[in-house]
This record gives structure tokens, sequence and C-alpha cells, in this order.
């Protein structure tokens, strides 16, 4: 297995290499440049000259690409265009938040997700099931930054102004504008506080797609040889459910997780705009808007070698449960 | 498209039927509902009835039409075809319903049409995906007013819903009904044309893949493995934000970077196909393999890739309406689904419905697509039960 993972990780490679490089290429090639964000009127050409040299654009895109290559090799991903600052602490600063949400979302739903969809195939065909069917299907279909527009109304501005709940959660960043002062573990509730609302509209959306899952993945697996032993040698049925059938219809929902993975680090980037949440998505988003070209291919960098390693992790994982599965 | 609850007409409904012969001349349509088989009569007659309100209560633009801008003129001839195939189709089913409802069973789609129908909810996602499409084409006659133009000098801005503006009015004093109207043309077509350009890909590369094996497997492979890869949204922001945002580029980004999945699964079919008894014969035969892909092996997968296509119409539409709420969508005088809702945000508690009958109609259109995509998937797929 040992063997398996470096070999995997060494053909991630040549996979992340043609990642960033179809990214320079697009982020470069493209009309605009970024020294026009310090043109000023009283600027002589030489000066707005000086400044492209300084910022290495008047060499070649070929030349650009190998030079800013080599410097990632060395650990060294440039200055961000505009921050004044390495593009990629820029980057990471960035990067525990967006793994915080990210995470409490994945959480919350595949458990979530896995009761509803375990629930529907246990009463498959019932009214509950095509109820919970549409339901999820439902949130399946919401674009995720209309459901936080919704949650936002809902629990922040008219929990807190019209309907006068005891409980409101903020909408927007990550902490009160009063956080410097509080104690250790009134700084965690504010966290937490603020990680409510975009945490339970990205788990939404994301645990209608695994309890649409889950339950087919279950149904395929009731209607088994194996299940009707089960059953035929007198199990209770709780216990052929969930020893026999979800074990066995959870496998490919660690593909799910692989595929989830993606989406999370760049897919959070509507709900995190919604929310302010200063994550990875929210900083490319602006550093587009920008064109502040190296924070942007630190954070594409990291983003394509997090996925890869999910993904690796998922692969893994598989072949942990599923004794079937022989890495060769 | 047929309802199966309804079954076989019995002797006595005969007769009506022979009665609701006269009226659906008038009517097209509900001879099919009489003889219970609603869900087809009930969209020809919402067809019929629709293109003949529109036709009777605009009659001037309708005239005026032929001469029009070009979205006039495709909207007059969707009008007329809209009357005439609501006709020709119920008089179609009309002409076969009393002899025997036997004779319909032709071709290899009529166990899957008969499956699908069963399912009440993808029908009704089937007709509201009809509908949309219908009056995305006939939007010119449709909005009650014309696109992009502010109708007061800000005295009417920010309206409430009422009779003159069903869904009120915005900002800057725009109709929201008829903004969510020509919103409908932007998101359907960005969805239809995105996904054939990403299926058409997908199943070529797929099938070149699964069947040719080899170096060519293991290329498109490793190239399928990057795009997958990709942060996709990203790739999206960057491509729209700077270049110059227009419909084919985001039609173009869209389809693009969608085609892997389809790849992947179609060749996941191809490589079980390909040592089948039928393509073995082909291949004794010795045709070609362009010959042996295209005719024999491609029309076998195509179940499961209309079912990922129709999904995908609606994760398209997403995708889309979530560039347009970033401000990256497509720039013109009428904005898209996504940018409505980006516009009346701030607005939500003291005008919800600039955004709000956007929203909704991004929710309805993606879940009636979701539903039919659904209801193809069971009638195709004969795994589960």
């Amino acid at each position: 297995m040992t063997r398996y993972a470096i070999r995997r990780l060494l053909g991630a490679v040549p996979l992340i290499l043609g990642i960033i490089t179809v990214a320079f290429f697009v982020l470069h090639l493209a009309p605009g440049d970024p020294s026009l964000l310090y043109l000023h009127r009283n600027m002589s050409p030489e000066s707005l000259e000086h400044v492209r040299r300084s910022m290495g654009l008047d060499d070649p895109v070929l030349i650009r690409y190998v030079k800013w290559l080599a410097g990632v090799l060395r650990g060294d991903f440039q200055y961000s265009l505009t921050l004044d600052r390495p593009a990629l602490d820029v980057v990471l600063e960035r990067l525990p938040n967006t793994i915080l949400l990210s995470a409490t979302a994945i959480g919350g739903a595949f458990v979530v997700g896995v009761l509803v969809g375990v629930f529907q195939a246990v009463r498959h065909r019932s009214p509950v099931d095509s109820f919970l069917s549409v339901v999820t299907l439902f949130f399946y279909s919401m674009p995720s930054f209309w459901l936080a527009i919704i949650m936002v109304l809902t629990f922040s501005l008219f929990a807190r102004n019209v309907w006068d709940w005891p409980i409101w959660f903020p909408a927007s960043g990550i902490h009160s504008p009063d956080y410097e002062f509080l104690t250790g573990f009134e700084k965690l509730l504010d966290t937490a506080r603020h990680l409510v609302l975009p945490a339970t509209t990205l788990a939404l959306v994301l645990a209608a797609g695994v309890a649409r899952y889950v339950r087919s993945s279950m149904l395929e697996v009731i209607q088994q040889d194996f299940v009707r032993t089960a059953r035929a040698k007198g199990l209770p049925e709780r216990t052929v459910i969930f020893k026999h059938v979800l074990r066995n219809a959870l496998l490919p929902v660690i593909t799910l997780l692989g595929l989830y993975l993606p989406f999370l680090f760049s897919g959070a980037v509507l709900v995190e705009t919604v929310f302010a949440w200063p994550g990875m998505g929210l900083l490319v988003v602006e550093a587009i808007g920008r064109r502040d070209y190296p924070v942007v291919m630190a954070a594409t960098l990291i983003f394509a070698g997090l996925v890869v390693l999910g993904n690796l992790m998922a692969d893994l994982l598989y072949g942990l449960v599923d004794p079937r599965i022989r890495y060769d | 498209m047929t309802d199966g609850g309804g079954g076989v007409p019995g002797a006595g409904t005969g007769s009506v039927i022979r009665h609701a012969a006269a009226l659906s001349v008038i009517l097209p349509g509900l001879a099919q509902i009489l003889a219970g088989r609603r869900a087809s009569g009930g969209f020809a007659l919402w067809v019929w009835v629709g293109c003949l309100s529109i036709l009777v209560l605009r009659w001037d633009v309708v005239l005026d039409a032929p001469l029009g801008p070009l979205d006039h003129r495709v909207a007059f001839v969707t009008l007329f075809a809209g009357l005439l195939g609501a006709w020709a189709w119920s008089f179609r089913a009309l002409r076969r319903t009393p002899r025997s409802p036997q004779a319909e069973v032709t071709g290899p789609w009529w166990p899957v049409a008969e499956s699908f129908s069963r399912s009440r909810l993808a029908v009704l996602g089937l007709v509201i995906v009809g509908t949309a499409y219908l009056v995305a084409l006939l939007v010119p006659f449709i909005a009650p007013y014309e696109p992009g133009i502010t109708a007061g000098f800000g005295s009417e801005g920010m309206l409430r819903p009422s009779l003159a503006h069903p869904f009120g009015t915005d900002r800057l004093a725009r109709d929201v009904f008829t903004m969510v109207l020509y919103g409908a043309r932007i998101s359907l077509s960005i969805g239809l044309i995105a996904v054939a350009i990403s299926v058409t890909i997908g199943t070529v590369l797929g099938a070149v893949s699964g069947y040719l094996g080899g170096w060519s497997d293991s290329v498109i492979m490793r190239v399928v493995d990057v795009v997958i890869a990709f942060p996709r949204l990203v790739l999206l922001i960057a491509v729209v934000a700077l270049f110059n945002s227009s419909l084919l580029l985001i039609i173009l980004v869209l389809g693009l970077t969608q085609w892997p999945t389809t790849t992947r699964l179609v060749r996941g079919e191809v490589l079980s196909l390909r040592e089948r008894d039928f393509v073995q014969a082909a291949r004794a035969l010795g045709y070609s393999r362009a010959r042996i892909i295209f005719r024999h092996i491609v029309p076998n997968v195509l179940a499961p890739v209309i079912v990922a296509a129709t999904l995908g119409i609606g994760d398209m539409i997403v995708l889309e309406a979530g560039l347009s709420y970033l401000g990256l969508g497509v720039q013109g005088d009428v904005p898209s689904w996504g940018a409505m809702v980006a516009d009346g945000q701030s607005n939500m508690l003291n005008a919800w419905w600039i955004s709000t009958f956007a929203g909704l109609a991004i929710v309805f259109t993606v879940l009636s697509f979701n539903l039919v995509g659904d209801g193809l998937r069971d009638a195709l797929d004969p795994h589960i039960e």
C-alpha cells in the first residue's frame, strides 16, 4: 500500500504541473496589465515602463513561466502585486479558514446525508420516501448563493430585527469587531457563531447530493443475495440494515468524498462571497479582479495539491475498508 | 409523451371520444384528456391555449414580427409551429386511440416513455421544461415591456408587484417580470448548448478511449485527470473576468470543462461493450473502427449519457447563475437571473421582489431539469426493480 501511495504521489507531479501550466497561460495571455493599477495621470511612460520592469512584466510569457516555475521549485512564489507581501503567505493565511468551513460542511453533510439516505431506503416507496426525495432534489437544485441569501435573511436579519428571536447568527465575516477583547473561550464561541450560517448553507447543498447517492446505493445493496441470506437466518432488520447493507452501501460514498473535495475548495467561492468569509475562494475572486497573478497562481497550486491529496486519501481509504480492492 | 395511468379506453368511452374529436378541432388535446392520457393531452391543450391567447391578445406585436428583429421573427415562427404542433400532435394521437392502444407500441423507446410517464413528478418536470423553452422562444410576444428600458424617471422604481408590474419593478424602474422572462433565454440557451458541446466531446473521446485502448486511451485519460482536478470555478472566473465576457465565451468555457465526467462514464460502458458478441460480429465483418465505434457502440451507451446530460443542464444553469451573481455573467442590456439576484440582494428587506423572482426562476428551472433527469434514469436503468 505504501508503494501504491508513493507511485500515486509521483504520478500526481505531472498532473499538478499540467494544471498550473494551463492556469499560468490562461492568466498571462489574457488581456489586461496589472501595472495599470499603478497608473497615475502625472506618470511618464518611462516610469510606467519602470513599474512594469519591476513587476517582471516586460519579459515574454514563456520566460516569465520558466522564471516562475524555477522560483516555485525553490519555494518562492513571488510577491503579491497588490499586497506587498509574499503571495504564498497571503494564501496560507486564508487556508485555515477555508479548511474550517469545508471540514465542518463536509462533516455535517455526510452525517445528515447518510441518515436521510438510509431512512429513505428503509422506507422505500413510502410517502415519506417520496416526500424526502422531493426535498433533497429541491436542495440539490438550489444554487448555493441563493440558499445563502435566504439563510442570511431568515436567521440573521429577520431573526434579529423583525422577529426578535433569542438566537440569531452573524451574517458576515469570521470574527465580531470586538474579537480582540474576548477571552479564549469567548473567541471560540464567536468564531463558531460566525461559522453556523455559511457551514449550514454548504452542508445542506452537499447533504442533498449525499442523501440521493446513499439512497440509490442502499437500494442496490438491499437487493443482493447476502442481504436475503441475512434476513433468512432471522437477523433483526436493524442489524441487517446497519451491519450488512449500510456498510456496503457506504463504499461508493467514499469516492463521493473524493469528488466533493475540489468542489469545496473552489465551489465554496460563492458561499464565501455571500458571507464575506475570509477563505481562499474569496481571496481568489478578489485577486483575479486585481490581476494579482502570483496570488492566483499560488492559490491554484494549493487547490490542485489538495485535490490530488484528497483523491489519493479517498482511494487509500477505499482500499482500507473494502478488502476486495487490491493495490498492485 | 403518453400517460400510462389512463389505460385502455373502454367501449363506453369510444363514443365520448368521437364527440370529442369534433371538439378537438377547437381545443386539441381535449380528446386525449378524455381518453385518460392527461399529461400528453394537457400539454397539447396548454400549448394551444397559450399560443392562441398570445395571438389574440398581442396580435399587433405578432403582425409586426416578420419584419422585426431576429428574436421577433423566431418567436413568430415558434408561435405558429406551436399552434400547428399542438393540433397535429392531438390528431395523430386521436386517430390511434380509439382503434387499439397497442398500435402505438413501436420502437425501442416505447418502454422508456411508458416507464417515464409513470412518474408524475418527472412528467411535471418535462412539462415545465417544455413550457420554459417555449416561453424563452416566444419572449418578445409575452413580455409586457421592452427589455432593458427604464419605464419612468425613477418615480416608478422599486414598485411593489401589481397588475401593471406582476413582479414589481427594480431600482431603475425596469419591469422585473420582463427581466425574468428575458433571463430565461440566457440560462436555457447556455444550459442546452454547453451540455451539447460537453456531451459530444465526452462521448466521442470516451468511446475512442475505451474502444481503442493503448496510447490514445492513456493520453485521453491523463487529460481527463487534469481537467477534473482543475479548480473549475477558478478557471471559469479567470477566463470570464479577464477576457471580454460574452455569451459565446461562457458557453464555450462551461462546455469545454464539463466533458471529462461524460468521458469517464462512456469509457466505462464501452470497456464492457467492446467484448460483446455484436461488436465481435461487426469486427468479423471487417467494418472500420470508426464505423464500429459510431454505429455500433455509441448508440448503446446513449442511455446513461442522456441521463447525465439532462442532469448536466441543471448544473450548467446553476454554474452560470453563480458566475453572473459574481458579476461575471453575460454583459448586455438584459441581466441574467444570477445578476438579478445580486442586484436586488441589498434591497431584500424593502424590495424583496427584485431578487426573489429571479432566484425562484433558477430553482424551479433546475428542479424541473433534475426531475426529468431522475425520471429518465429510473426509466432507462433497469437496475433497481
